[in-house]
């Protein structure tokens, strides 16, 4: 039965930030599948659940929020039901995560190089001489100079610092990587070039992508298909053409009609 | 007036409202014995006429809010003028009353931008005061005005709201409810809508458009988002390392641009019309900051350039009419016309 083409099922998935008074429902009977190799763009507005739905795949929601139903499938398997040991077995090695601001998510205090070896040696089990070897490739894959192999996070442009963690997020080549708005602080050519990289990437390494957005433009350009969030329900999902050719709800018609071009 | 490179103004006639010639910004840092001069804006000029929307766009760097900084004076200019209705501004060592209240900020952030222990009512009362001359018994129904006419309905209930009572497109209207408390002529909007979700985005333009529209409002337009200044602006400015690259009227240079820099700027928006994947397309230039770190002699842009020849990098371009109402800075497209 696990012999098909969805990497990744998630399935009336519902998260409530509990409290004394009750639980608010931030994420609403959201089901959606990214098949093996494809890219899946999520769009919504700050507080559609977008971030949390990311998170709560990776079962890094932390109290009160808390998922009261539904089933996440990686490759058949059910995350909401692993353990901790299985949890820490699974992410960065089945699915990785590069989270919003990620240019902000490298540590300051040690080199790029010894933040990249540091997850080769932990889960690869290599030598530090072979994790740093290793790093090496990793930067080449997001095309920067193994000279920068030695630089502090601090002494590379933003740009950069996001693609080192790209590189980071795809160390152990996992077959899922999470991206939850990996570009938003960039400026427009440096975008397009990450973004590029991204697909060309993906299209090699073959990879499925959850790229979290709420940029529709960017989502619609990059996208095997695509899912439009409102207040934690998933109104619209489909392939990217239909999608943005014959929108069928009002919210996602609405979104498009505020999209401006250049 | 000694103006070294030509004026980017409209053709017609009329005494503009803010005129800005060869205005230059070096900052100078210093390092033990080691001094670095940065040329962070390099004879930047051009007019801004009433209720007239001028765009600078470029990316980080450019030079574009420093323009804006500088104009509002929150910073001195190294070299330049500035004049405001034809009087020197830069005559004065601050700037005067008069020249705040006609000549206001909008910032991008709005969280940053507005005190979270004030009131909503507070934020607008001060400048109503200081800059409007308003009563104090004319003040509540002034904030209420105000808010209402930013969209903001009732504005007597917004008023009494705290900052974190609202989202980031209403505190962006507070922002500029607070800016027209001053009843400005002028308003430097540096990247309004850029910290804003995509759908609320239009409706902060339309709102700036129609305050163009009623009160004859100029604005200077700052922003790094093509598509809104196309949408908004009837002159847009493209900067890159300091300098003014081209010119014009905002339609024409966005869909036909002719520096190279503009090209890639257009080239790297996305744009959802594309076949979906057409995203890994390599783009005609590379990324890469500018060095700003001696003053040009060269096109700043030669490094990233594709259609680089040798004489970008021994002589800066001066920027030319390529047409009547456009100015290019680049070697080949003189050449060329």
């Amino acid at each position: 039965m696990t012999a098909s083409d969805d990497l990744l099922v998630v399935e009336n998935l519902r998260i409530e930030y509990l409290s004394a008074r009750g639980g608010s429902c931030v994420v609403d009977d959201v089901s959606f599948r990214i098949k093996r190799g494809e890219i899946f763009g999520l769009a919504g507005e700050s507080g559609s659940g977008k971030t949390t739905i990311g998170q709560g795949i990776l079962r890094l929601l932390r109290p009160p929020a808390a998922i009261t139903g539904g089933r996440v499938l990686l490759d058949g398997e059910d995350m909401l039901a692993m353990d901790e040991a299985r949890l820490r077995a699974v992410r960065w090695r089945k699915v990785s995560w590069v989270p919003q601001s990620a240019m902000n998510a490298l540590n300051p205090v040690l080199t790029v190089g010894e933040q990249l070896a540091d997850v080769l040696e932990v889960h690869e089990r290599l030598t530090r001489k072979a994790a740093l070897a290793a790093a090496v490739g990793l930067l080449d894959l997001v095309n920067i100079d193994k000279r920068r192999l030695d630089a502090y996070p601090h002494e590379l442009s933003g740009g950069m610092r996001q693609r080192v963690v790209i590189a980071m997020a795809l160390a152990l080549k996992p077959p899922l990587v999470l991206m939850d708005e990996p570009t938003t602080a960039l400026d427009v050519v440096v975008q397009r070039e990450i973004l590029g990289q991204i697909a060309r990437l993906q299209s090699t390494l073959g990879f499925s992508v959850l790229f979290i957005t709420h940029d529709l433009s960017l989502m619609f350009e990059l996208c095997n298909r695509v899912g439009v969030l409102k207040g934690g329900k998933l109104v619209e999902h489909g392939v990217t053409r239909e999608v943005f050719t014959n929108p069928q709800h009002s919210y996602t018609q609405e979104l498009l009609r505020s999209v401006l071009y250049a | 007036m000694t103006t070294t490179a030509p004026v980017v103004s409209t053709p017609e006639a009329g005494p503009p409202l803010l005129s800005v010639r060869d205005l230059s910004k070096v900052y100078v840092q210093r390092h033990g014995l080691k001094t670095t001069r940065l040329h962070v804006l390099s004879g930047v000029s051009f007019d801004v006429k009433k209720g007239e929307v001028v765009a600078l766009v470029g990316e980080s760097g450019c030079g574009k809010s420093t323009t804006a900084r500088l104009i509002a004076r929150l910073a001195t200019p190294t070299h330049g003028e500035i004049r405001l209705d034809g009087a020197d501004v830069l005559a004065e060592r601050r700037a005067s009353r008069r020249f705040r209240s006609r000549v206001q900020m909008i910032f991008q952030d709005p969280f940053g931008s507005l005190n979270s222990i004030h009131t909503v009512g507070y934020h607008l009362e001060r400048p109503l005061r200081r800059l409007g001359g308003v009563s104090k018994e004319d003040l509540p129904a002034r904030v209420a005005g105000l808010l209402e006419t930013v969209g903001l309905t009732p504005g007597a209930s917004w008023a009494a709201k705290h900052p974190h009572q609202l989202s980031g497109g209403q505190r962006q209207r507070v922002a500029i409810a607070r800016a027209l408390a001053a009843s400005p002529d002028l308003i430097l909007a540096d990247e309004p809508t850029s910290m804003l979700d995509v759908s609320l985005r239009v409706g902060i333009l339309n709102l700036l458009e129609e305050l163009r529209d009623k009160r004859g409002i100029a604005y200077l337009y700052i922003t790094h988002d093509l598509a809104s200044a196309r949408y908004l602006a009837d002159r847009v400015l493209v900067m890159y390392a300091g300098h003014v690259v081209e010119a014009g009227p905002a339609e024409a240079v966005l869909s036909q641009p002719s520096h190279p820099y503009t090209r890639l700027l257009l080239e790297a928006v996305p744009d959802p019309r594309r076949p979906p994947g057409s995203i890994a397309a390599p783009l005609a230039a590379k990324s890469g900051a500018p060095q700003l770190t001696a003053a040009a002699t060269a096109c700043p842009f030669a490094d990233r350039c594709p259609e680089v020849v040798d004489a970008c990098r021994k002589e800066l371009p001066a920027l030319k009419p390529v047409s009547s109402d456009r100015l290019v800075r680049c070697h080949l497209r003189v050449i060329q016309s």
